[in-house]
């Protein structure tokens, strides 16, 4: 049996193990490990399983254990301890607080505090789920107290949710950056522009939304001061501090985006302890939190590191360049395609087992039309991002859903998605016609 | 047993993520301050996050914290679901038993050889070696525990639920269980 067949038979059973529930992490270790095993074994024409033992062996181990022992990668968790330590210190809630404040006069405007309140939680932790699972809680109950349109209070937490991704620090940006070694600062970087478009024209759906219908988000008689406005605008500098450390940090060359991550994990906990809002208890709850999601997501990215070595043995890849090569398609062809191929996938797979499912192929392709990694990284995020709110399984809908309970059935929640989907596309549209809208800050940050 | 074996190493985890901000963050202030850093901080780095990484991978499967794709099964009775369930558990030690053979047959080629990190302090190799052994261990005896478990409560007619516990849930013992 050749390599490309037994490349083949692998990925349909990663296909088949996945759609029965298998957890991605066991699916593509395992897949790719006996795959590996007969691959070498029957490297010489015959079946010799003795020598295949530990050329397999060797093989899983560099590439899981070199992937978890790396400096590079401990931002991951210490982003993750960000949001967690954040939280508790009261960081993350700040900003909504603000946000609601200053915009509580406008028609819609707690549902426009509450994405920009989703864009502030985002600029400190890495996670879109966490996100909407956090600001859903705060935010969503609120506005459904206040009278909005259930539709309106719960997709605007559930879409502001998917900044996580796109507005640095993104894990999502961090594992790409690890499978297309590509510079995670420079990723960072490059989702900004095109994380503020994306906050800007969720405000700009709920405008013209409240404007047409002002039935869907009642005006409220409770009015502040300019006292209290200025005071809870001054009250959310520890968020403001965090987001200008970790970009102004990356941006000015001060730090790198590993060390970013620790001296703002430093600084929150710091400020957490003189606010009197965080306390032992609550930072060693935070870090435990963390050890749990971290754990979970590395070992989804040891698994795919293993796969991916084994896909490289197979020569699937080539074997894939050269079909599309070999059908002469154009570029805006293949990005539709890509585009096509992501948003399907989103509607049912979560966006970590999209990228290490796809990336060994996709990178290959993309590299043999010379395109830049930074800009197809923003594309691919953008397009995730996308997923995790299109149905039948836009995650945030199913975090959001799980808040509200019965006050806003899923339906409902998809109903109201449809509006800010219309901005996804085209701020997309914009990414991928547009290359400097990602690749500007980078550029200029050289 | 397992259940207390879990806490520690999640202790250890969490202890493991703190040190490594406060290292990477004194490398900071040393080089802002005092341009010098400190001695083999990289190294250093690298091994805490073996540890941060892996040692609570044991308590992440007992919370049932491994993502899956349900869109498919959610679809199929509850009791083929459960069956699903305690394939998947044992598909997961498939999968990390070739970890564990060569993860201890690295760990003693290291001790054997007395492998070093080039530095200023010349690091051993072997604790991030233990770690990743311990850590991959640890996580196959809750995965056959679960598959045991869960099995037995499937052959006996009942269902299961992988349906993640909270991770603050890890706090209480009881979820553990």
């Amino acid at each position: 049996m050749d390599a490309s067949t037994i490349g083949m038979i692998a990925f349909a059973a990663v296909l088949i193990m996945l759609a029965l529930r298998v957890p991605i992490a066991f699916t593509l270790a395992s897949v790719a490990t006996v795959a590996t095993f007969f691959i070498f074994a029957f490297r010489t024409g015959t079946f010799m399983p003795e020598r295949a033992i530990k050329a397999t062996t060797s093989m899983v181990f560099s590439n899981s254990f070199d992937l978890i022992h790396s400096y590079d990668l401990s931002m991951i968790p210490l982003f993750v301890a960000l949001g967690h330590i954040a939280y508790r210190a009261d960081i993350t809630t700040k900003i909504y607080h603000a946000a609601k404040v200053w915009l509580t006069k406008l028609p819609g405007g707690v549902a426009m505090a509450s994405v920009m309140g989703c864009g502030g939680f985002s600029a400190i932790t890495g996670s879109s789920i966490a996100c909407a699972s956090t600001m859903g809680k705060i935010c969503t109950p609120e506005m459904l107290r206040m009278g909005y349109d259930p539709r309106l209070a719960t997709a605007s937490v559930a879409a502001g949710g998917t900044l996580g991704s796109l507005i640095p620090p993104s894990v999502l940006f961090i594992i790409y950056g690890i499978f297309t070694e590509t510079s995670i600062s420079s990723l960072f970087l490059a989702g900004v522009l095109p994380g503020l478009l994306t906050l800007m024209g969720f405000v700009l759906v709920i405008a013209v939304w409240v404007w047409r219908d002002p039935s869907v988000a009642p005006s409220t008689d409770q009015r502040y001061s300019a006292g209290e406005r200025w005071t809870a605008a001054l009250e959310s500098w520890p968020a403001l501090l965090l987001f200008v450390l970790i970009i102004g940090g990356i941006y000015g060359g001060i730090f790198t985006a590993t060390e970013a991550a620790a001296v703002c994990v430093v600084s929150a906990t710091l400020i957490g302890f003189a606010q009197k809002k965080l306390d032992w208890a609550g930072l060693w709850a935070a870090v435990k939190e963390t050890c749990v999601q971290t754990s979970a997501i590395f070992l989804i990215a040891a698994s795919a590191k293993i796969f991916v070595a084994f896909v490289a043995l197979t020569g699937v890849a080539g074997t894939i360049v050269g079909f599309v090569s070999d059908a002469q398609m154009s570029l805006v062809v293949l990005m539709l395609c890509i585009a096509l191929i992501y948003l399907l996938l989103g509607m049912f797979l979560d966006p970590i087992g999209i990228m290490v499912l796809t990336l060994p192929l996709m990178i290959p392709l993309v590299e043999s039309y010379d395109l830049n990694l930074i800009w197809f990284g923003v594309v691919v995020i953008k397009l995730l991002e996308i997923g995790l709110i299109t149905p039948p399984v836009g995650l945030n809908v199913f975090v959001i859903a799980n808040v509200v309970g019965r006050e806003a059935p899923i339906d409902k929640i998809f109903a109201g998605i449809t509006r800010f989907l219309s901005v996804d596309v085209i701020v997309l549209i914009l990414i991928m016609s547009f290359p400097m809208i990602s690749l500007l800050i980078p550029m200029a940050a050289r | 047993m397992l259940v207390n074996l879990e806490k520690i190493l999640l202790g250890l985890g969490a202890l493991a993520v703190i040190a490594l901000g406060v290292l990477i963050t004194s490398n900071v202030i040393a080089r802002a301050l005092f341009a010098s850093q400190v001695p083999d901080s990289v190294t250093m780095v690298r091994e805490l996050m073996v540890a941060a990484i892996l040692l609570p991978l044991a308590a992440a499967t007992a919370a049932r914290a491994h993502v899956s794709v349900a869109f498919v099964t959610d679809r199929f009775p509850e009791r083929a679901r459960s069956v699903l369930i305690v394939a998947g558990s044992a598909i997961g030690m498939l999968a990390l038993a070739p970890l564990i053979y060569s993860g201890g047959r690295e760990f003693l080629s290291v001790v054997e050889k007395g492998s070093f990190f080039y530095g200023d302090l010349n690091l051993p190799k072997w604790p991030g070696r233990l770690l990743f052994l311990i850590g991959m261990i640890a996580t196959f005896l809750r995965l056959a525990e679960l598959t045991w478990r869960d099995g037995r409560t499937v052959l006996a007619g009942g269902v299961v639920s992988d349906e993640q516990h909270h991770a603050a849930d890890l706090m209480v013992e009881e979820d553990l269980r």
